[in-house]
C-alpha cells in the first residue's frame, strides 16, 4: 500500500490534480474566514466593477462577489461530497451484495439498477426538488446521491464477481464468515482504489448536478452555491450587461474543481489499469539510448550466408518503460533462413521466442526496442526503410506473420472476404474489390478451404478453421518468408494436422519460400522443420539440423527439453516424461554467466560467471562450457566435438 | 430469429417498467406538495380581485383534472389514461393554455438544437478519441488534456463564456432568442437565415462539450482495441494506419452507442440549461419559467417528455447495438 501510494505520487498528472483539488477544498474550508462580509447582504452599488473594496465587484443587488465565491465554493463542494458519499455507499453496498450473492438477489438488484440508470436522473431531481418544502445543502446532497448510485453499483458488481473467484475467498467462505464480514473484509479492501475512483466520479457528478439544479432555480434556500451565483447572473442579465466578474469566477471555479477531479481519476486509471500505463510509458528514448551502450558488441564472424532469405545477427532487444526495469527479451541472436527451409525455434514460454518473431517480422513498436543488431530480408535492410515503405514493401510482401493466438487476429466485425480485400488492396490499390475477392476465392479453394468462409464473420469459424484462414490471409501476397508463432498450440490434433498440411502445401506450391516455425513442442518440429534453434532466456543455446539436434542434443537445456517431451519409443508413448525442474529466469534480472546454470544439473563454477561462447562443430552450434570437456556429449553426433570456442 | 425476438421482448419489458416508474414519479409530484394542491394552485394562479364565480370554476376544473375525490390507484389510472390520450393537463401560468400545446411549440426548437449537436459531437469526439488512442504519444496526451478541460467546463459554463465573448464582447452573434425579436416564425429564407444565426452559438457550445466527453470515452474504449490482436495482425500485414483506425473506430464505437444513450439524460439536462443561457425558445427555457412560476402541470409534462425521449433512445440504442455488431447479433440469435 505504501509503495503504491509512493508510485502514484511519481505520476505528474496525479500530483498536479491532487494539489489543485486540495487548493480548492482549502479555499472552501478556510475561505469564509477571510471575508467578514455576508454573501447575501448588500455592501455596495449594483454591478460595481472589481475594486480594492470589492475584489471581484458586486452583483445586481450590490452584494460582494468575492465573498459569494468563497461561500459558494464551500456549499458546492459540500453538496458534491455528500452526494458522492451517499452514492458510493449505496452503490458499493448494492453492487457488492449482488455480485457476491448472485442468483435471484443479483438479478433483482441489477434489474432495479438498470431501471434507475435509464430513467434520466435530472427528471427525478427536478420532481423531488420541486416537491421539497425546504432545500438545504445537505438535503440536496442526499437527493442527488440517492439518484446517482446505480452507476457505481453496476461497476462494483462487475469487480466483485471477478474477485469472488479468487482463492482466498474460498478460504473465507469455508471458515464460516458471514456475508457482510466477507464483503467488508475480504472483498472491499481489494478494490479500495476502485471504490475511491468511483467516489471521485460521483463527487464530480454531484457537483455538476447541484449546479444544474441551481441554474434551473432549484438550488439550496438562503445560501449561495456556485450554481446559484450563475443563476443570479443569468436572471439579472449580468452576461448581457457585461459584468464578467459576476459569472466568470463561478464558471472558473466549477471548471477547475471538476477538471481536477476528472484528471485525478484519469491519472489513477492510468496507474491501476496496466494497458493505460503501458501507453503513458512510451517515450523511453533516453532510457533506450543508455541500454544501447550497455548491450554487448557483436561477435565477429556472425554475418550470415549470402544466400539467406531472412537473416539477423547479434540482435539485442528489450522492452523499455520508464520507471520499470528493462525486460531483456532477445540477447544477441543470430539466425539465417535459406530458401526452401523450415527453421524451427524451440524453447519454454518466456524465453523470448515471440519477441524474436516480431523482430524478424520487422514489427517493432514501443515498448519493444531494438538495441543492436541487423536484419536482412531478401537482401534488404528493413530497418533503414521509412515506416511507410516498410509497411508497403516489406510487411505482407516479403515477410508475413502468422501470429500467436491467431484466434483473435481477425477483426470481429469484418467478414473474412472484406479483410482479404483490405490486405491486398493496401499493397495493390490498382485491383478492384471484385478482382481481389475472385483471387481470394481461387486461393482458398486451391488450398482446400471452403470459399464460403469469405462471406463469414470470424466468430462463425471454428478455431482450426480460423487458424487456417489466418494462414491463407497472411500469404495472400505470396510473401517470401512466413513467420508462424505457435500456430498450432491452441488446437486439437486434427486441426493441428490441417494447419501443418496447409503450411507444407504453401511451401510446395511455392506460395512462400521459407517458414520460421516457433513452438514449445519439440515433436512438432521433428515433423516440419529442417533446422532448429533452441532458445533460452533470450539467447540461443543450440542450433543445428533437426534430426541431429534431437538425436544428440549437446546443450543440457536441449537435453532436458528432449527428455521432457520426447517419449523415446512409441510403445512408451503414454509413459510419464520428466519435466525440467524450476522455471526460466526473470528476463528483468538475468543471472550472470549462463542463464540456464541455476537449473542445470551439470553446471560448473565457470558457468555461473561467464556467458559461454559459441562452440561450432560442422553444421551445429551450441553455447555451453561443458563442450570444452572431452567425452561430455552423451549421444553420438556427427563431426568433431569439444572444439575450443571459435568462428568455425 | 426467435431468440432475437425474445431479446427484444425482454428489453422492452424492462423499459416498460422504467417508464411506469417514471410516470409514477411524475404522478406523485403534485400530491407531495404540502397542503391541498388545488387550493395552493388556485391561490398561486389567481391573485388580486377575481370574481368568485370564475374562482370556483377554476377550482372545480383542477379538482376534476387531478381527480382528487377518487382513491389513489384510480387517480393513477386516470392520469395514465390522460397521458396516453395526449391530455397532459392545463398550464397554471398561462391558463387556460394546454400543456401539450406549450410543449408542442417549444419542442421543434429543442430538437433542432439537440439532435444535430449530439450527433456531430458524438462523431467528431469519437474520431478524435480513436485517433488519439491509436497514435499515442504527444497527440494522445494533448487530446486527453484538452478533452478533460473541455468536457469539464460545465455545459452552461461554456455557454456563458461563449455568449459573453462572441455575442457581448464581439457582437458576432445575437445575444439570445431563437429569432430576432418581433419577427414571426415562418418558412421564408430570411427567417431561416435569422434562425440559423441564433442557432449557431448554442449549437457550438453543446458540440464543444460533447466532443470532449465523447473523446475521453472513446479513447478509453479504443485503448483496449488498439492492443487487440487483430490490430497487431493488421500491422504485420502492412495495413495502413488509416485503415486500422477505421477498424478501431468501428469496433470501439459500438459500445459508445449505448454509452451515448446512457449519458443522454445528462446531455439533455445540460442542453436544457444551455437553452436557458441563450434564452432559446425551447423546452429548457420553458422549464425554467415553469419552475420559477411553480407551474406544476407544465413541469410534469416536460419531465415526462424527457423521460420518454431518453428511455426510447436507450431502447433504440440497445436494438441498434444488436443489429450492428455481428458478435452480439450472434449471441442474440444463439449462433454461438
Amino acid at each position: 500500500m505504501g509503495a503504491t501510494v509512493r508510485m502514484l505520487f511519481a505520476s505528474r498528472r496525479f500530483t498536479l490534480s491532487l494539489a489543485l483539488l486540495l487548493a480548492v477544498v482549502a479555499l472552501g474550508l478556510l475561505g469564509p474566514l477571510v471575508s467578514s462580509r455576508d454573501p447575501l447582504l448588500m455592501s455596495g452599488g449594483m454591478f460595481e466593477a472589481p475594486s480594492r473594496e470589492h475584489w471581484l465587484g458586486t452583483d445586481n443587488f450590490g452584494r460582494d462577489v468575492f465573498t459569494q465565491l468563497l461561500y459558494g465554493t464551500r456549499t458546492s463542494l459540500y453538496v458534491g461530497a455528500i452526494a458522492g458519499l451517499v452514492a458510493t455507499a449505496i452503490g458499493v453496498a448494492v453492487g457488492a451484495l449482488a455480485g457476491y450473492r448472485g442468483g435471484w438477489l443479483d438479478e433483482m438488484l441489477m434489474g432495479l439498477t438498470n431501471v434507475f440508470i435509464t430513467i434520466p436522473s435530472i427528471v427525478i431531481l427536478i420532481l423531488v426538488s420541486v416537491s421539497l418544502r425546504t432545500r438545504t445543502a445537505t438535503i440536496m446532497g442526499l437527493v442527488i446521491g440517492l439518484t446517482s448510485w446505480p452507476w457505481t453499483a453496476r461497476a462494483v458488481r462487475a469487480q466483485t464477481t471477478s474477485l469472488k473467484t479468487r482463492e482466498h475467498m474460498d478460504v473465507a467462505r469455508l471458515s464460516g464468515l458471514s456475508t457482510p464480514r466477507i464483503i467488508l473484509f475480504e472483498i472491499l479492501p481489494f478494490m479500495f482504489s476502485y471504490i475511491f475512483m468511483a467516489f471521485i466520479l460521483q463527487f464530480f457528478g454531484g457537483l455538476m448536478s447541484e449546479a444544474t439544479l441551481s441554474m434551473l432555480g432549484l438550488g439550496p434556500f438562503q445560501t449561495v452555491s456556485l450554481g446559484v451565483m450563475l443563476q443570479w447572473a443569468l436572471l439579472w442579465e449580468a452576461v448581457r450587461v457585461g459584468a464578467w466578474w459576476a459569472f466568470l469566477p463561478p464558471v472558473f471555479f466549477l471548471t477547475v474543481t471538476s477538471f481536477s477531479l476528472m484528471s485525478l481519476n484519469a491519472s489513477m486509471d492510468e496507474f491501476f489499469n496496466p494497458r493505460a500505463r503501458d501507453r503513458s510509458a512510451r517515450a523511453g528514448a533516453r532510457a533506450v539510448a543508455r541500454l544501447r551502450e550497455v548491450a554487448p558488441h557483436a561477435e565477429a564472424g556472425d554475418e550470415p550466408a549470402p544466400d539467406a532469405l531472412l537473416a539477423c545477427w547479434q540482435l539485442h532487444a528489450a522492452y523499455v518503460s520508464p520507471g520499470l526495469p528493462p525486460v531483456w527479451a532477445v540477447n544477441g541472436v543470430s539466425l539465417a533462413v535459406r530458401p526452401g527451409e523450415v527453421l524451427g525455434i524451440a524453447g519454454e514460454s518466456g524465453c523470448g521466442k515471440t519477441t524474436l518473431a516480431h523482430l524478424l517480422a520487422c514489427h517493432l513498436e514501443p515498448p519493444l526496442y531494438l538495441l543492436k543488431g541487423q536484419i536482412r530480408v531478401a537482401g534488404r535492410d528493413p530497418l533503414t526503410l521509412s515506416p511507410e515503405r516498410l509497411r508497403r514493401e516489406v510487411r505482407g510482401e516479403l515477410v508475413a506473420m502468422l501470429p500467436q493466438g491467431a484466434l483473435n487476429a481477425l477483426n470481429p466485425t469484418r467478414r473474412v472476404g472484406a479483410l482479404a480485400v483490405d490486405v491486398v488492396r493496401e499493397h495493390h490499390p490498382e485491383l478492384t474489390r471484385r478482382e481481389v475477392l475472385d483471387q481470394a476465392r481461387r486461393r482458398f479453394e486451391h488450398l482446400g478451404l471452403p470459399a464460403a468462409v469469405l462471406d463469414q464473420y470470424p466468430h462463425q469459424l471454428s478455431g482450426g478453421m480460423k487458424q487456417r484462414v489466418v494462414a491463407v490471409l497472411s500469404t495472400l501476397l505470396n510473401p517470401r518468408v512466413l513467420i508462424a508463432d505457435e500456430p498450432t498450440s491452441a488446437l486439437d490434433v486434427t486441426s493441428q494436422r490441417a494447419v501443418l498440411d496447409l503450411l507444407r502445401r504453401l511451401l510446395e506450391e511455392g506460395i512462400i519460400q521459407s517458414v520460421v516455425f516457433i513452438t514449445h513442442e519439440l515433436p512438432l518440429l521433428q515433423q516440419v522443420a529442417h533446422r532448429i534453434a533452441v532458445m533460452y532466456a533470450g539467447r540461443l543455446v543450440e542450433t543445428g539440423r533437426v534430426e541431429e539436434v534431437l538425436a544428440g542434443p549437446q546443450h543440457p537445456y536441449t537435453q532436458a527439453l528432449v527428455r521432457s517431451v520426447l517419449a523415446p519409443e512409441p510403445r512408451r508413448g503414454r509413459a510419464r516424461v520428466e519435466g525440467i525442474p524450476g522455471a526460466p529466469p526473470d528476463l528483468r534480472e538475468l543471472p550472470q554467466g549462463c542463464a540456464f546454470a541455476p537449473r542445470c544439473g551439470v553446471a560448473l563454477d565457470r558457468c555461473r560467471v561467464e556467458v559461454p561462447p559459441r562452440f561450432r562443430s560442422g553444421d551445429r552450434d551450441a553455447w555451453c562450457w561443458r563442450l570444452l570437456e572431452e567425452g561430455w556429449l552423451p549421444a553420438p553426433v556427427a563431426g568433431r566435438r569439444g572444439l575450443p570456442p571459435g568462428d568455425g | 430469429m426467435r431468440t432475437f425476438r425474445r431479446y427484444v421482448l425482454a428489453k422492452a419489458g424492462w423499459y416498460l417498467l422504467a417508464l411506469l416508474l417514471a410516470m409514477a414519479l411524475n404522478f406523485s409530484l403534485p400530491r407531495l406538495i404540502p397542503g391541498n394542491p388545488v387550493t395552493v394552485i388556485v391561490s398561486r394562479t389567481v391573485s388580486g380581485d377575481f370574481p368568485a364565480e370564475s374562482l370556483e370554476r377554476i377550482y372545480t376544473t383542477y379538482v376534476r383534472e387531478f381527480g382528487l375525490d377518487q382513491p389513489v390507484h384510480v387517480q393513477f389510472l386516470t392520469y395514465l389514461a390522460g397521458v396516453l390520450r395526449g391530455d397532459w393537463g392545463t398550464s397554471f401560468m398561462l391558463y387556460p393554455a394546454k400543456v401539450r400545446d406549450l410543449i408542442g411549440q417549444a419542442l421543434p426548437w429543442t430538437l433542432a438544437l439537440q439532435v444535430p449537436s449530439i450527433l456531430v459531437g458524438w462523431l467528431l469526439g469519437n474520431l478524435l478519441g480513436a485517433v488519439a488512442a491509436y497514435t499515442g504519444g504527444r497527440l494522445d496526451t494533448g487530446v486527453l488534456t484538452a478533452s478533460l478541460l473541455f468536457s469539464n467546463i460545465p455545459y452552461y459554463g461554456l455557454a456563458i463564456i461563449l455568449l459573453y465573448l462572441l455575442a457581448v464582447q464581439l457582437p458576432l452573434f445575437p445575444t439570445g432568442g431563437g429569432y430576432t425579436f418581433g419577427s414571426l416564425p415562418n418558412l421564408s429564407w430570411t427567417f431561416l437565415a435569422d434562425a440559423a444565426r441564433h442557432h449557431a452559438l448554442p449549437f457550438l457550445s453543446l458540440v464543444l462539450v460533447s466532443i470532449g466527453g465523447q473523446a475521453i470515452g472513446m479513447r478509453e474504449m479504443a485503448l483496449y482495441e488498439v492492443s487487440a490482436d487483430y490490430v497487431q495482425y493488421g500491422k504485420m500485414l502492412g495495413l495502413s494506419d488509416r485503415k486500422l483506425i477505421r477498424y478501431v473506430f468501428r469496433n470501439a464505437s459500438l459500445p459508445q452507442i449505448t454509452g451515448m444513450a446512457l449519458s443522454l439524460g445528462t446531455m439533455v439536462a445540460g442542453a436544457l440549461v444551455t437553452e436557458m443561457v441563450f434564452s432559446y425558445p425551447g423546452i429548457g427555457s420553458l422549464l425554467f419559467t415553469a419552475i420559477r412560476q411553480s407551474d406544476y402541470p407544465l413541469i410534469q409534462g416536460i419531465t415526462l417528455l424527457v423521460s420518454v425521449a431518453v428511455l426510447l433512445a436507450n431502447f433504440l440504442a440497445d436494438l441498434l447495438y444488436g443489429l450492428v455488431d455481428p458478435r452480439i447479433r450472434a449471441a442474440q440469435r444463439g449462433e454461438r
